[in-house]
């Protein structure tokens, strides 16, 4: 294996741009935080995008509006302008936000502000992204239309690939990536070996297996890989699913690459199977 | 006349060399016991023996008369005998960090537990964070967090499913939640909602009010339920960290299981652990004392991990017996401990093991003894001590917190009681005050041990001192005395307490002329020191110190100072003074004059007049006085007027001790006999005209014989001395040798009478039995001259009333 760094340019599948959406909220900045990683070490450029929900607009002009405090409980009344300067002030900084992470991980960055329904305005933006990283907690609102309902809303609308980040998790530094021997998963495969190989992370295959015989698949996959690469590779019989959590703890996952087939298949994309993997994961369409 | 003078034998009583059976001190074993003394020794004896409160000791005496060192072996001795004290440890008081607690354990076992606490410290340092990485741990604190969270979530869903079901949606803000009306799935906009029906908007309101309250109350309920959640985390600390420590701590538990203040030590110990479990994980993240200043992670836990160390403030692991504690310099803190403090960022800290023992701490259980001047002299140490020894216990207190000179927060360590027993060493006239203007002195210190400033000159106490010289001169390693040398000393310690038949106890003093004698034995190299360099050594003592008196003899053989010693003159004698100078005394002759006229009974001391006289010697000129009006017409008023000075002297006179040489000079003037000035004269009269002794005989005998030696020994030259002085004779060697070649006399008198004899050569005279004295008597002339004096006084007086 060619152990010196390479530049993602040189690199095939290379990802270039990840959107990141910001309410200036702990969560939106922990994942910005864990975006602007991955974009360091894929050498991305970081795009944050802030969305005025139009219906929090339209709410606002209704005369019964009101609000009630995350945790003073407290009733207040609602009015547009209002609400259009909370919006301004929350905005502003998310920009303060982006711009300190993006200057601390030396990476570019660009900011831009839109107005109307969440989930369009970033349906809209992931034309012209590679990821789209989005959480899964939101602000613990359980499954509703709001948190929770961006991400359901992206995984079954994105086009791109996304990158589910969770609250409170410390990552490790290998890449992971599962593989079935799958045109995606070879895709899947080679993007994984392509972030390892610029900073020189450590990377772990995960065999998924069927039916298919694991020797033929491990031989697939190093093919792809390089028959000389330093490389971990793990067979995960598709009845012993419920073993991922562990063989990613082991391996010290940095990131996980589940291509979007498999992780239908599998029913990786519910929210609480992912919270037990414990990593980022990006679903790769 | 009576023969009043002195043989040579009666001027110095000399130390027999050929008494002592050795030939070197180096032969004689040491003197373990204190010479004489025994009234003192009975004292101490009483006074380290009685367990009863207050009877702590006084040892007064002269300084340097050897009562610490006395007083050091008897206790010495004692505490040999008694078992050792505890160990005292100072911890944290985990409730109350400024009012660290005091543990007592058994003898030496206090730096044990303090090793076996660092080592406990040492054991939790990866058992409490390893417990705390633990699988189980974290899955048990995620499940508590997972419950959290679903009952959250669960809480919103329904919630939420209630919204929905009444077509409302709910919404997050920047700030919090909202309701909002839906249509198809869409939030209804205004200028649709203004389109809807009343009855729907109202229905539409109703609906978000009620979930806005049912919002409310959600909201409110999850501090609660977070509250709920940290009471299960910290019992799940408790518990997982509780089989961590347990262990550790139930086997030191084992280890002090007799000692039930460790055992509830511990028991804090475990508690507090386990309610600071988050300490113990390492961390790397420091902690910011100022911007841009960090203290790294393992420093705070360093830090915070001292809260768990033992301070040992007193170890007796290395001690055999009691404790006795001998405390240079008793400061107030030297005595009751302190508690320092340490500079941080312009601030004072300190903590618990910044507490310092005191003396009593060390001496707790056993004997302090300390010099009663230095305590007195030490601000606040003297009130200190006696309020210690008052409450029975040792509390530390900074002196600036006691006089309220600072207000900071600083430590209340706890007060450890206190058992001790107290000596004081000091001079006797400390005592004394002590005793009279302090009145909690007389409750504290009720056995007082007196040194005697002299003891018997006996063959056993010769003895005594021989030994004590050869374990002075061994101890300081010096050479070894021969007998002449020996009885030289001796001689020499009569002298220093102006009796010859007493020995100085002031041993300090002594040791000091042995050394110097040791040096002139070696400037002259000699093995053993002889009689020759004790001599030696004691003239330049002397010499060193003289220098005032050598100049008063020279004014005295140039005339500057007129001093006759030869001749006669009527009212006019040799008086005898001696001056201190530090340690060194002299004495030096001065003239006394008296002159007589009419007058109204009065005897004027010039010196009182002008307030140049003390009260005694004020006192001896009024006895006159009395002398003259009991001895002398009874039965007339006395009518003189008599003036008596001290000449040429322009300082201070004090002491009655020339009393009788006024009296005789006032007598020569009364009677017009002349006094010879080849005699000095020194003794205090009563008013019965006996001769009383007085103090520095020698000192006064030897300045008038320098004076008669420069002048010229005539052999006519002498000193009246009072009879009760003979025994405290012990001359130098030129005057004692002058009289036996019969240049110079010594003459002792009881009376006034005996001494007029001889400085006038008349009889004084006694009365007949008509009461009449002898026509040619001194008191013949004395009364007559009274009597013709009244005379004139009454006719003067008739002459007046005419």
């Amino acid at each position: 294996m060619n152990t010196k760094k390479r530049r993602m340019t040189d690199l095939p599948g290379r990802i270039r741009r990840i959107l990141v959406a910001l309410d200036a909220s702990q969560q939106s900045q922990a994942a910005l935080e864990t975006a602007a990683a991955m974009a360091e070490r894929m050498q991305a450029e970081l795009e944050a995008m802030f969305v005025e929900d139009i219906d929090l607009l339209h709410l606002a002009d209704l005369p019964f509006a009101r609000e009630i405090g995350f945790t003073s409980a407290s009733r207040r009344l609602l009015d547009s302008a209002a609400m259009a300067r909370a919006f301004r002030v929350r905005a502003g900084q998310a920009r303060a936000m982006l711009e300190s992470i993006a200057a601390k991980h030396k990476i570019a960055s660009s900011f831009r502000v839109t107005r109307g329904n969440v989930l369009t305005e970033l349906l809209a933006a992931t034309e012209t992204v590679d990821v789209v990283a989005v959480g899964t907690s939101g602000h613990k609102l359980g499954r509703g239309q709001q948190a929770g309902s961006t991400y359901t809303g992206m995984l079954e609308s994105c086009r791109c690939s996304v990158l589910v980040l969770q609250e409170k998790i410390t990552p490790g530094d290998a890449v992971v990536v599962l593989f079935d021997g799958s045109d995606e998963s070879v895709r899947g495969l080679e993007l994984a070996r392509s972030m390892a190989a610029s900073h020189e992370d450590p990377l772990s295959v995960v065999l998924l297996t069927r039916d298919a015989d694991i020797e033929k698949l491990q031989q697939q996959a190093l093919e792809y890989v390089g028959a000389t690469a330093d490389v971990d590779i793990r067979a995960l019989p598709v009845s012993q699913l419920d073993q991922l959590p562990a063989i990613l703890n082991i391996t010290k996952c940095g990131v996980f690459l589940v291509p979007r087939s498999i992780s239908q298949t599998i029913d990786l994309l519910d929210i609480e199977r992912l919270a037990h993997l414990r990593c980022p994961v990006m679903l790769l369409s | 006349m009576k023969n009043t003078k002195l043989e040579p034998a009666q001027l110095y009583t000399a130390c027999d060399p050929a008494q002592f059976k050795f030939k070197s001190t180096a032969e004689l074993p040491d003197q373990e016991e204190v010479i004489g003394q025994t009234r003192a020794v009975d004292a101490i004896r009483f006074g380290i023996g009685i367990e009863q409160e207050g009877f702590n000791l006084f040892a007064l005496g002269p300084s340097r008369s050897g009562k610490q060192t006395v007083v050091t072996r008897f206790i010495e001795r004692q505490a040999a005998e008694q078992p050792e004290p505890p160990d005292w440890c100072y911890v944290d008081n985990f409730t109350d960090a400024h009012k660290p607690k005091a543990l007592s354990l058994p003898t030496g076992m206090g730096s044990r537990f303090q090793q076996s606490m660092e080592q406990l410290v040492q054991e939790l340092r990866t058992a409490v964070p390893e417990a705390l990485e633990s699988e189980e741990y974290r899955a048990r604190l995620q499940e508590i967090e997972e419950a959290l969270n679903e009952k959250q979530e669960q809480a919103f869903e329904k919630l939420h499913e209630e919204a929905n079901a009444h077509g409302i949606a709910m919404l997050r803000t920047p700030t919090g939640f909202a309701f909002a009306p839906t249509r198809k799935g869409e939030i209804i906009k205004p200028e649709e909602y203004k389109t809807l029906s009343e009855d729907e908007r109202n229905d539409i309101e109703a609906a978000v009010d009620a979930l806005q309250v049912q919002l409310e109350r959600l909201i409110q309920e999850i501090p609660k339920w977070r509250r709920q959640m940290q009471d299960e985390v910290k019992q799940l600390n408790r518990d997982v960290i509780m089989s961590a420590v347990g262990q550790l701590i139930d086997e030191m538990r084992r280890q002090y299981a007799t000692l039930p203040d460790i055992l509830t030590y511990l028991d804090a110990v475990q508690q507090d652990v386990i309610d600071h479990a988050d300490q113990f994980r390492q961390t790397e993240e420091g902690m910011q004392l100022l911007p841009g200043l960090m203290l790294p992670g393992t420093e705070r836990q360093t830090s915070f991990l001292n809260r768990y160390s033992v301070n040992v403030i007193v170890d007796h692991s290395e001690s055999s017996g009691a404790p006795v504690v001998y405390l240079d310099n008793p400061t107030y803190p030297n005595l009751v401990g302190r508690v320092e403090h340490q500079a941080q960022m312009g601030a004072l800290v300190t903590d618990f093991t910044m507490v310092k023992p005191g003396a009593l701490h060390q001496a707790n259980g056993g004997y302090l003894l300390l010099d009663a001047r230095k305590i007195l002299m030490q601000p606040y140490a003297w009130e200190g001590l006696k309020r210690v020894l008052q409450s029975h216990e040792i509390r530390i207190e900074s002196l600036g917190q006691m006089l309220s000179l600072i207000s900071t927060v600083s430590l209340e360590p706890e007060a450890i009681p206190l058992d001790v027993k107290v000596v004081l060493l000091g001079e006797r006239f400390l005592y004394y005050l002590l005793c009279e203007y302090d009145p909690e002195f007389s409750e504290l210190f009720k056995v007082a041990a007196d040194f005697d400033d002299m003891v018997e000159r006996s063959d056993d106490n010769n003895q005594s001192f021989a030994r004590f010289l050869g374990t002075l001169a061994r101890q300081d390693k010096l050479r070894a005395l021969d007998t002449g040398a020996v009885a030289r000393i001796i001689d020499h310690s009569a002298r220093m307490v102006e009796d010859s038949e007493k020995l100085s106890s002031r041993f300090g003093k002594i040791a000091d002329y042995l050394r110097e004698a040791d040096y002139w034995a070696g400037q002259a190299s000699r093995e053993q020191i002889t009689a020759e360099d004790v001599d030696q050594a004691i003239d330049a003592h002397d010499k060193r110190l003289s220098r005032i008196r050598e100049r008063l003899q020279e004014e005295t053989q140039r005339g500057t100072l007129m001093i006759s010693t030869e001749g006669e003159e009527v009212g006019q004698i040799n008086g005898l003074s001696v001056m201190q100078l530090g340690d060194y005394a002299f004495g030096h002759p001065s003239r006394i004059t008296a002159r007589v006229r009419l007058g109204k009974g009065e005897v004027v001391d010039i010196e009182r007049e002008i307030e140049l006289g003390g009260p005694i010697h004020s006192k001896g000129v009024l006895i006159l006085g009395g002398f003259l009006s009991g001895r002398y017409c009874p039965e007339q008023p006395l009518s003189l007027a008599a003036s008596l000075v001290f000449e040429q002297t322009y300082g201070g006179v004090e002491g009655d001790s020339a009393s009788s040489a006024e009296l005789y000079a006032l007598l020569s003037a009364l009677s017009g006999i002349p006094l010879k000035q080849s005699l000095a004269v020194t003794g205090s009269v009563n008013q019965l005209g006996q001769v009383q002794a007085i103090g520095g005989v020698n000192e006064k005998i030897e300045g008038f014989f320098e004076v008669c030696r420069n002048h010229g020994l005539t052999g006519d030259q002498g000193v009246l001395i009072p009879g009760a002085n003979v025994k405290h004779l012990m001359l130098h060697k030129d005057v004692v040798e002058a009289v036996s070649q019969g240049k110079f006399h010594i003459h002792a008198v009881n009376t006034i009478d005996e001494g007029i004899e001889i400085l006038t050569g008349v009889p004084a005279g006694e009365r007949d039995d008509r009461g009449n004295y002898p026509a040619e008597s001194v008191n013949y002339s004395v009364e007559q001259k009274l009597a013709a004096m009244a005379e004139h006084a009454h006719e003067h007086e008739e002459k007046a009333d005419d």
